[in-house]
Parts: C-alpha cells; sequence; structure tokens
C-alpha cells in the first residue's frame, strides 16, 4: 500500500491542467471596421469624379459659355486643385520609397531620398488634408455650442453610476481641453441636485464655438461592462447610459430673425406651446405668498415638454425653458427631415445606426478597454479615457473621421441617386 | 388641513434631514427641495454673515460667564469658524429651516423676492410682491408701450397703497423696453414709513444694478429734478424714469376735522401738493389692501397671517372712508350701490367685504383725471362689486382681469393647481391635467373678463386711455 501524502482532488485536478488556462488571454476576434488611411477612399473616388466632371465642364465652357457651369467650375476648382496636389505629393512618394527599396541605386542617392522623404510626407499630408477639408460637407450645426444629456439607460442603479461617470468624464475632457463647461440640470436619483449620488439626469453645457461639431459623434448608448459597486457577488453586470447631443440655440448663436422666421428650424409658434405655471389652489393674490416659481412648456404637435424649477424667479425659468424647447424643437425637425436622407444613406452604406440605435461605445473595466464600435478603434487606457484625457481624445477623433466617412459615402450615394432619378 | 402622510415624511427625511420640518409649511416636497435649495445658495454664498450669525447665536450661551471670559470664547471660536466655515453655514441653514417651519416667509428669510424681471428687497412688515401683480403689471405695460400709441411726453404713473415699491419700478422698468422716447414719472404712495422706506432701498437698488442704471433717476427735490428732467429732453429724445415715494394716508378725507395723524400722514392731495408733485397723473395702479375679515381668517395661509403686516392686507371698517361719499362729485352710496344684495342672505355689511378702499380709490382717480385706472381685487364677486362702482363714475369702459391676463382666449395654456411639474422633461409624458374653471365665461355680470385663473384685477380707462389699452 502506498504512503504518500494526502492530496486533495480538486489541487490534484488543477496540476494535471495546463498551465495556460490559468492565464485569460484577453484577445478580442472581432473587429467592427478596417484600419483608418489617411484619406478615405470614398473621399479619393468622390474627388475623382468631380475632377473628371471638372475636366467635362472646362470643355463645355470652352464651346460655350453657361453661367451655371461656371458656377459649378468655381465650386470644384478648389478641390481639383487640392486633388492634383494630393496626386503630386503621392507620386514623389512612391518615387522616393521605391528608389530607396531598390537595391541598385546608389548609396549617395539613396541619402538625398531619404532626406527628401520627410518633407514630401509632410506635404503629402498637407494635401490630404486640403483635400479632405475641401470635399467633405460641414454639418449645418458644427459651429454652435452643444448640450450633452446623459441619462442612465438598462441596468439600474449601475446604470445612474455609470451615467454620472460619464458626465465626470466629460467635464475632465472640457476641463483639459479648457472648454467652459456648466451644468444646466443635475439631478440625482433622488431627485435633488446633490452630488455623489447615482445621476438621474444631467445636461451639460459647453461653450465653445465649435463644441457641437466636436461632441456630436458621442451621442448615442454607451454600455459599460464590469463589476457594478452595488454588486455583492463579483459578477460582472452590463448596462447603458444614454449620451444626447444638441446644438445649444443661445440667442447669440441663433440670430433673433432666424427665431421669427417661420421657415427656421427654432421658430416656434407661440400658441402651438401650452405653458404652465404653479398657482397656488384657492385665492391667491394676497392670500398667499407662494415661493413656487416652476414653469412647464408643451410644444403640442411634437409633444416636447420642458420644465423648470431652478431659479427663484419665474421669468427667468421661462427663458430657460423655452431656450431647451428651441433646441428640442430644432432637433426634431432636422432628425424629422433627414429621415429620408438617413434612409437612403442606410440601404446604400449599409451604417450602424446614430443617434439614440444601437450601442456606440463599449468601457470594459475587466479588461481596461473602451471600444467604439463604429470606428473600431480600441483603447487600453480605461482609466485615462475616463479621465476626460488624451485618448477619449483619440476616440473621439477616430469617430469623427468615421463620421466624415459616412458622410462623404452618404453625399456619393445621393448623387447617384440623382443621377439614377435623371 | 391634511395631514401630512407618514410615508411622505419618510421620504423626505431620506432625502435630506431638514425637508420633513419644510414640508410643514410647504406641503409639497419638490417645493420643499427647491426652497432648501435656495435657502442653502443663499447661505452659502454670504459666508461670512454666517459665521457673524453663528457668533450671536453663541454668544447668547456665553452670556452668564465673565465678560473677559465671553470675548475670549469668542475670538477663539471666531478663529475657529474662519478656519472652517462649513459649520457656521450648516447651523445658519438649520437656523433659517427651523424659522421657515414656523411659517416665515421665504421671501423675509432670503430678503428678495423676484418680481418680474427685478430682484426685489424684502423685510418683515412689508406685503411681499405677488407674482399675480406682476403678471397684471406687466401686461398692462404691454399694451401701454405699444408703439401705436400716441403717449404724452410725459406720463404719469400713481402708484396708491405702493409697499415695497415693486409696481413703478416694475412698470418704469417695463415701459422703458420699447418706448425711449417718453419720460415716466412714477409716484408710489404708502401711509407705512416702513414700506416707504424699503421702496427707497428697492428704488435705489435698481438704480445700481447692471442694465438699467440710467434708466432711473430719483430726484432729492422733485421740483428741481422735473425741470432737469425737461432739459434732458430738449437735448436729445431721449426719456427716462423719475421714480418717487410720498407718504400720505389715501383714506383720510382733506375734509374731515383734522386729527394729529393729519400732520404725520396727511391726506393724498394735501401731500402732493406739499412735496411739489403735480395734481394730474394719466394712469392710477393700485394693489390696496383687500381682504375682508373674515376671508383673512377663512382663506389666507399660515404664513401670510402671521408674518405679513395686517395693515397691507385688511383694510379698516368702511366707516372710516366715509368722508369720501360726501364729496360733491360722488354720487351717494345709494346710486353706486355700493353694497348690492346678494342672491340668497342678507346685505353684506359695511365693511365687511374688503371693499373699503375702492371707494376712495376711485374717486381720486376721478380726480386726478386718470385715463388708465388699474386696482387689485381678491376674487370674482368683489370685481363686479368694484366694476359697478366705478361704471357710476363715468368711467367710458371696464374689465375685468384673470391671473394671467396675456393668455389668449383658446390659446392653450392652463395653469395646474399646486401640482409641480415632472422634473424629468421625457417628451412622452402625457399632461393629465386639463384646463380647470378658467375661460368658462366671457363675462360676468356683463363685464368682460380676459386671461386665464383666478379674476386679479379691474381696469377701467376713459378717453384716450382705451387707444392706450388698444381697446379703439
Amino acid at each position: 500500500m502506498s504512503t504518500g501524502l494526502w492530496i486533495c482532488r480538486t489541487c490534484l485536478y488543477r496540476i494535471a491542467r495546463p498551465t495556460t488556462r490559468l492565464v485569460q488571454w484577453s484577445v478580442r476576434f472581432q473587429s467592427t471596421n478596417s484600419a483608418t488611411e489617411a484619406i478615405p477612399p470614398s473621399l479619393l473616388d468622390r474627388a475623382r469624379s468631380i475632377s473628371l466632371e471638372h475636366q467635362k465642364l472646362t470643355d463645355q465652357l470652352a464651346n460655350g459659355f453657361d453661367t451655371r457651369a461656371a458656377k459649378k467650375l468655381g465650386e470644384y476648382s478648389a478641390i481639383v486643385n487640392a486633388l492634383k496636389e494630393w496626386d503630386k505629393a503621392n507620386e514623389s512618394m512612391t518615387e522616393l520609397t521605391s528608389l530607396i527599396h531598390d537595391p541598385t541605386s546608389d548609396a549617395e542617392l539613396r541619402e538625398l531620398a531619404a532626406d527628401d522623404l520627410e518633407a514630401t510626407k509632410e506635404q503629402l499630408q498637407h494635401a490630404s488634408q486640403s483635400l479632405v477639408t475641401s470635399l467633405v460637407p460641414v454639418h449645418p450645426f458644427a459651429h454652435l455650442p452643444c448640450l450633452i444629456e446623459i441619462r442612465p439607460g438598462a441596468g439600474g442603479s449601475e446604470a445612474a453610476i455609470f451615467a454620472g461617470d460619464l458626465l465626470r468624464m466629460y467635464q475632465a475632457f472640457c476641463n483639459r481641453s479648457g472648454f467652459r463647461a456648466t451644468l444646466l440640470k443635475y439631478e440625482n436619483t433622488n431627485g435633488t441636485t446633490e452630488a455623489g449620488v447615482p445621476l438621474s439626469e444631467a445636461i451639460l453645457e459647453v461653450e465653445k464655438e465649435n463644441a457641437y461639431g466636436i461632441f456630436r459623434s458621442e451621442a448615442g448608448v454607451h454600455r459599460v461592462q464590469r463589476v457594478p459597486a452595488t454588486e455583492t457577488k463579483g459578477r460582472t453586470h452590463t448596462s447603458a447610459a444614454s449620451v444626447l447631443v444638441l446644438p445649444s440655440l443661445q440667442e447669440n448663436s441663433v440670430s433673433q430673425e432666424a427665431i421669427d422666421d417661420p421657415e427656421s428650424d427654432y421658430y416656434i409658434d407661440v400658441k402651438e406651446v401650452r405653458s404652465e405655471v404653479m398657482r397656488a389652489s384657492g385665492a391667491g393674490g394676497q392670500h398667499v405668498n407662494k415661493t413656487e416659481s416652476a414653469v412647464r412648456l408643451t410644444h403640442i404637435p411634437t409633444n416636447t415638454v420642458v420644465a423648470m424649477q431652478d431659479s427663484r424667479s419665474q421669468m427667468k425659468n421661462k427663458e430657460k425653458a423655452w431656450t431647451l424647447l428651441r433646441s428640442r424643437v430644432a432637433q426634431i425637425r432636422r432628425e424629422k427631415r433627414e429621415e429620408e436622407m438617413v434612409a437612403l444613406r442606410r440601404s446604400v452604406v449599409g451604417v450602424a445606426k446614430m443617434g439614440r440605435g444601437d450601442k456606440v461605445r463599449t468601457y470594459n473595466y475587466g479588461q481596461q478597454r473602451v471600444t467604439d464600435h463604429r470606428s473600431g478603434m480600441s483603447v487600453q487606457n480605461l482609466d485615462d479615457v475616463m479621465e476626460g484625457g488624451l485618448a477619449l481624445e483619440k476616440v473621439m477623433e477616430s469617430v469623427a473621421g468615421w463620421l466624415m466617412e459616412q458622410d462623404v459615402k452618404a453625399l456619393i450615394a445621393e448623387d447617384l441617386h440623382k443621377k439614377n432619378k435623371k | 388641513m391634511p395631514r401630512i402622510a407618514t410615508s411622505l415624511l419618510k421620504k423626505a427625511y431620506t432625502l435630506d434631514r431638514l425637508l420633513p420640518p419644510l414640508l410643514r409649511t410647504t406641503r409639497d416636497l419638490q417645493a420643499a427641495v427647491n426652497e432648501l435649495r435656495w435657502l442653502r445658495e443663499h447661505v452659502e454664498s454670504d459666508p461670512k454673515k454666517a459665521i457673524s450669525n453663528e457668533l450671536r447665536a453663541r454668544s447668547k450661551y456665553l452670556k452668564r460667564s465673565s465678560k473677559e471670559a465671553v470675548s475670549n470664547g469668542l475670538r477663539i471660536l471666531h478663529e475657529q469658524l474662519k478656519r472652517n466655515p462649513k459649520k457656521a453655514i450648516s447651523r445658519q441653514v438649520v437656523r433659517l429651516v427651523r424659522e421657515r417651519a414656523k411659517g416665515t416667509p421665504l421671501q423675509y428669510l432670503l430678503g428678495s423676492e423676484y418680481f418680474g424681471d427685478l430682484e426685489l428687497a424684502c423685510r418683515p412688515g412689508v406685503l411681499i410682491p405677488r407674482q399675480d401683480t406682476a403678471n397684471t403689471i406687466s401686461h398692462l405695460a404691454q399694451l401701454v408701450r405699444n408703439p401705436n400709441n400716441k403717449l404724452p411726453p410725459e406720463l404719469r404713473v400713481l402708484d396708491l397703497c405702493t409697499g415695497s415699491g415693486c409696481i413703478p419700478l416694475l412698470f418704469g422698468h417695463e415701459l422703458r423696453k420699447t418706448r425711449r422716447d417718453i419720460t415716466y414719472r412714477m409716484l408710489g404712495v404708502d401711509v407705512s414709513t416702513k414700506a416707504l422706506a424699503l421702496a427707497s432701498d428697492n428704488l435705489a437698488a435698481v438704480q445700481s444694478a447692471p442694465g438699467v442704471s440710467n434708466l432711473f433717476s430719483s430726484p432729492k427735490n422733485a421740483n428741481s429734478e422735473a425741470e432737469q428732467g425737461e432739459e434732458r429732453q430738449e437735448e436729445g429724445k431721449e426719456g427716462k424714469v423719475i421714480a418717487n415715494f410720498l407718504s400720505a394716508n389715501v383714506l383720510l378725507s382733506p375734509f374731515v376735522a383734522q386729527s394729529d395723524e393729519y400732520y404725520s400722514t396727511p391726506p393724498l392731495f394735501t401731500a402732493l401738493n406739499r412735496a411739489g408733485h403735480p395734481r394730474l397723473w394719466d394712469i392710477v395702479i393700485s394693489n390696496p389692501p383687500y381682504i375682508s375679515p373674515a376671508a383673512y381668517w377663512k382663506t389666507t395661509t399660515r404664513s401670510v397671517r402671521g408674518f405679513e403686516p395686517t395693515l397691507a392686507l385688511v383694510p379698516p371698517p368702511q366707516s372710516s372712508a366715509e368722508p369720501w361719499s360726501s364729496l360733491p362729485w360722488i354720487p351717494p352710496p345709494s346710486a353706486v350701490q355700493l353694497f348690492p344684495r346678494t342672491r340668497d342672505g342678507p346685505p353684506t355689511q359695511q365693511g365687511e367685504n374688503g371693499d373699503t378702499f375702492y371707494t376712495p380709490l376711485l374717486s381720486i382717480a376721478a380726480l386726478v383725471e386718470a385715463k388708465i385706472v388699474l386696482l387689485e381685487i381678491a376674487d370674482a364677486e368683489q370685481a363686479v362689486r368694484v366694476a359697478r362702482l366705478g361704471k357710476n363714475m363715468n368711467f367710458d369702459g371696464v374689465e375685468i382681469w384673470r391671473e394671467q391676463p396675456d393668455v389668449r382666449d383658446g390659446a392653450p395654456s392652463s395653469t395646474s393647481n399646486s401640482t409641480t411639474p415632472e422634473h424629468g422633461g421625457n417628451g412622452d409624458e402625457e399632461q393629465a391635467e386639463g384646463n380647470q374653471e378658467e375661460r368658462s365665461e366671457d363675462t360676468i355680470d356683463g363685464i368682460p373678463i380676459v386671461g386665464a385663473g383666478n379674476a386679479r384685477c379691474v381696469v377701467f380707462w376713459r378717453g384716450v386711455g382705451a387707444t392706450w389699452l388698444g381697446k379703439e
């Protein structure tokens, strides 16, 4: 009979198991999008087609003057010039690289080529940048300051906690980038404005001129995967918070004419708004000295409700509520008008849904990873992202690039659509 | 008053332990939350005051010890509080909440109230400006400042029973928004010295406020300022607001035997004469005491009854106003039908319906040749009584305004009764409450009534006043 040490069975099994299983590899076998190039291919395609058309127009103009063609030519010439420059830079770039890699070339020549390469690279970068800016359509609201609304989504109090984290992330980002950000509204799950309690709604106003252009890529559902503070058994939960980004229509950003002009998005007929103020039941007048100053506005056609009770002054509450209502209604109208266009884009490009549709980004605390599902960009530096650091900026830039590419693809699709119609 | 539900108290306590006492006064959680926030903001905005209040409170406990010990103790405490003002702030908040729980109006605790665009000071002993009054005044200003109106180069506005001076200040501020070519002469009259002191403080505050700074000018001597005003008008077409406050007793008739108080607070015209103010005024506004003694005990809230001056709320019995009806140009009471028979029940007794002020006010309005007269009233019944009173005084027209006179008929606007709106602002919430008693009729006893809410004031006009109000 063998008299060895007694070893528990689980430990024995443990020894038998290959050690590699003990280490978890954080590998993602999935990527949502191709890596971004210097210039998106779709952009280049569009530039080429435009330059072809430009050629055609020049020929047409040589035969006889046409105002419309001339106008179009003027519009296109900037793009064509940029493209020419880019082509030139690209050509010299390929030439130089081939020279360097060619084993038959002189050592001295190779050195010279290497020197030149740097300058050409810079030139190419410059050219591609000017090409992109000349091609990409600018979002009509991009120049405006913006409102970032954060609300918890699915996931109960963990979602509310994460919503608070997101708010802090954006505040830190604004701090770091030197944008002035003010909290318009802050409400935690208790219905008070005390900080540190899970968030139920927050509106952050970023008072930077082109803040909407910067933050508009942030809109959507942000997903978090982590072990919540409220979890007792150490299980990982998946929750979500939604981020809504609206252009902020302050008095200085929207002219009075735009508000008065019935054609404008910002125009709201006073008759269509039900305004409610708090009134004490009963006698009123000298009989009571109420302090309620809450104002609620309802835009009846869109059923948009805005309530404000932050200030003691009813007038101030009313002003704030009108500002908020204007921007919400303008956003709704814009979305409505663009719905057709979006449907068209989706049918052609097959873009992931934007706005409040699917999740746009995942924050995985277990793997310390942040992945944006639109650009396919993943960064491992989650803490830096949550502190609004450079990593967040990197992610946001990648999304901005992706958005731009989508815009261009959609543009091409629209062009095609128009041509087909003709 | 219904009991506050225990569940509500519990909920309030979990939010903040200071909320349950506030609920005693506000009866509504959201209102309590708002008030607590405003109280906190108020105290935090001035930590020095919080520290000094804390020291004052502590010194009461130290009184029995020797003088040196007290001063030493206070010095040490002061040092401590300076280093850590949070403690003083939180104690001050608790103190204010305790006051508020007893019913002290929040406006007295915070020392201010918003009246339209203006933030005016409030002090115990003077009526707190009401939101309804602000609505009425803004609406009247909106009508009068219409650019098509042909206004005199100097528009004179007389506000009787001015209290904190809110009406002349807001009216002038509102009128200036579109009509800057005209000089506005505002005169607020009150019998209470406390009210007059507060009114002049408010005037000074409005003058120094940014944005309105050069709008108001208050003369020390009315005569010299009047000259100055004219000079300025000749220079450019820029008018201004000249605001003054005057101590006078509106109820006193100049024809009665002169008592002692005659010299301290003389009748209106005597006072006008003495101070060198003009005798004729274009617009007369008044928010007089109008609550009947019975209604005072029944309908006013605790914080009104216990903390606001009765002088500003309940008029004295009718007898003191009697001499007015003996004036030759005022029709006798029988013709005026001062006390109409109610449908069922005995005729209302003199002085019991809170109408004391309206006969003198309307008589004064007639004597100063007012084109527009606006009088605040308690309810629809009083409105009808006052309107009848005015009809016998040769006014061209009369109208009753509700709390929100700017809301047009048929417009989708309503006021929800003491319910706080959901704070969420999600686009899909349903509107539960509909229009309640508003706009059920367009006339009461043949008198047109406009706006939404309870009846709040009666407007009379005569001659050119009709065009100013946009009636023609």
